[in-house]
């Protein structure tokens, strides 16, 4: 005890002060999700900039995320690519990119070998917004193709992992002391009837 | 110092009552949100992973039936869809999946976490088709860390049902309460001078990992 409770309280500071600014991340998301700003309030689709319309060379494989990335290097158009559609009767490709703080959305022509490249900076709420929600569960099977993404996805588990640890081992740092534990207790018991009373009137209404 | 001897008042000066105050809140904050964390962190961590024992689509439950129902006396589609719910006995938050075009026919969906109903009423039959969507737990734990009841770019996504408004705001509460842990843990960081250096490199290599996802991304 004497030695496991200054190392746990020292770890409990060094990896809450790290976690902080990704728990800050995910906490102001969570209140810009839950009250989204209404659709052209100038929030949601600020910053666009002008068509430009360029010629490219096709790559092999339409439709494929390799002919996409391809085509996106030519352009100078990074970021991870949110879904390709092909449309093979028209000739066109329509490819949306999106990194925090910057969407793209590329429109090829293949027949005449031309993409429109469309940019928007909606700014950094919408930057927050989008990182809390990735990778996310849809379009899993071309989630990560941007190599950040995949880095995001590691930082975001670690921030999972690290809050987990944080929680055991704030919860240790308070049993250590008596002096808390009646009041400890009665508010841990209110955080659980509070979740367990609210999620059962939804489950079961 | 021990560890009981850290919450005691060593002096009735107003820093000592603050210091006290900012670690005793500190800990009463982290205790009530304690579960919810869990079960956002943990949800959150099956949104970002298709791992197959959390599968809940595969087996989701589906059904149909078909009901009579009297013609809602409203005139506005919110008051219809409230009176074909009473009607029909379902409970949840009211989407709007297609505009009413067609006249005699209304169509919405009433979706909780775990269960999706989407309701096809002709008024003309007087029936109601219900298209009933079931899943389970896991399907319920991963609804629940979105289910929010609005949505960006949809005005005609609003909350109206009270579990929902009561849900999201418990996820405001817990937003704002992670916001109070990270500055009252930022001041008992501060108090502790002896740890200066270490807290520093902490709060430091985070804010330039997380800075360089929020920022950084842009210019990769």
């Amino acid at each position: 005890m004497t030695r496991f409770y200054p190392a746990t309280r020292d770890l409990h500071l060094y990896v809450g002060l790290f976690l902080s600014p990704f728990i800050l991340l995910f906490a102001i998301s969570t209140l810009v999700l839950n009250h989204p700003p209404a659709p052209g309030s100038g929030a949601v689709d600020a910053g666009a900039t002008p068509k430009k319309t360029v010629p490219i060379e096709v790559p092999p494989e339409p439709g494929t995320l390799g002919q996409a990335r391809q085509i996106l290097d030519q352009l100078r158009v990074t970021g991870e690519i949110d879904y390709v559609h092909h449309n093979a009767k028209a000739g066109r490709l329509t490819i949306p990119v999106t990194k925090p703080g910057e969407t793209a959305r590329v429109e090829v022509d293949l027949r005449a070998k031309s993409a429109t490249v469309e940019r928007q900076a909606p700014g950094l709420g919408a930057a927050l917004v989008y990182l809390h929600k990735m990778p996310g569960p849809h379009n899993a099977s071309v989630r990560g193709n941007w190599v950040y993404m995949v880095w995001w996805k590691i930082a975001a588990d670690a921030v999972v992992y690290g809050t987990l640890f944080l929680t055991v081992s704030g919860l240790y740092l308070w049993w250590v002391l008596r002096a808390e534990r009646r009041i400890g207790w009665a508010l841990l018991g209110a955080g659980i009837f509070s979740v367990v009373a609210l999620v059962g009137a939804i489950v079961t209404a | 110092m021990t560890a009981n001897e850290i919450l005691r008042p060593m002096s009735s000066s107003g820093h000592q009552r603050f210091k006290t105050w900012n670690q005793k809140f500190h800990i009463y904050l982290g205790l009530y949100f304690l579960v919810f964390l869990w079960l956002f962190a943990v949800s959150g961590l099956l949104l970002n992973h298709a791992w197959g024992f959390t599968d809940f689509w595969s087996k989701r439950q589906q059904s149909t039936s078909d009901h009579p129902i009297a013609p809602p006396q409203a005139s506005d589609d919110l008051g219809r869809a409230r009176d074909l719910m009473r009607q029909l006995n379902l409970a949840g938050e009211l989407e709007w999946t297609t505009t009413q075009a067609t006249p005699g026919r209304f169509d919405f969906r009433v979706a909780r976490p775990g269960r999706t109903v989407e309701v096809k009423a002709d008024f003309t039959k007087g029936t109601a088709t219900l298209q009933e969507i079931r899943v389970n737990g896991w399907g319920v734990f991963r609804t629940l860390h979105t289910f929010t009841g609005v949505r960006a770019n949809d005005p005609r996504a609003e909350r109206d049902w009270s579990l929902t408004k009561l849900w999201s705001l418990s996820m405001d509460a817990l937003a704002v309460g992670l916001i109070a842990l990270v500055a009252t843990s930022a001041v008992m960081a501060y108090q502790r001078r002896e740890k200066w250096l270490g807290s520093s490199i902490a709060l430091a290599l985070g804010l330039v990992v997380c800075g360089f996802f929020v920022f950084g991304l842009r210019w990769m």
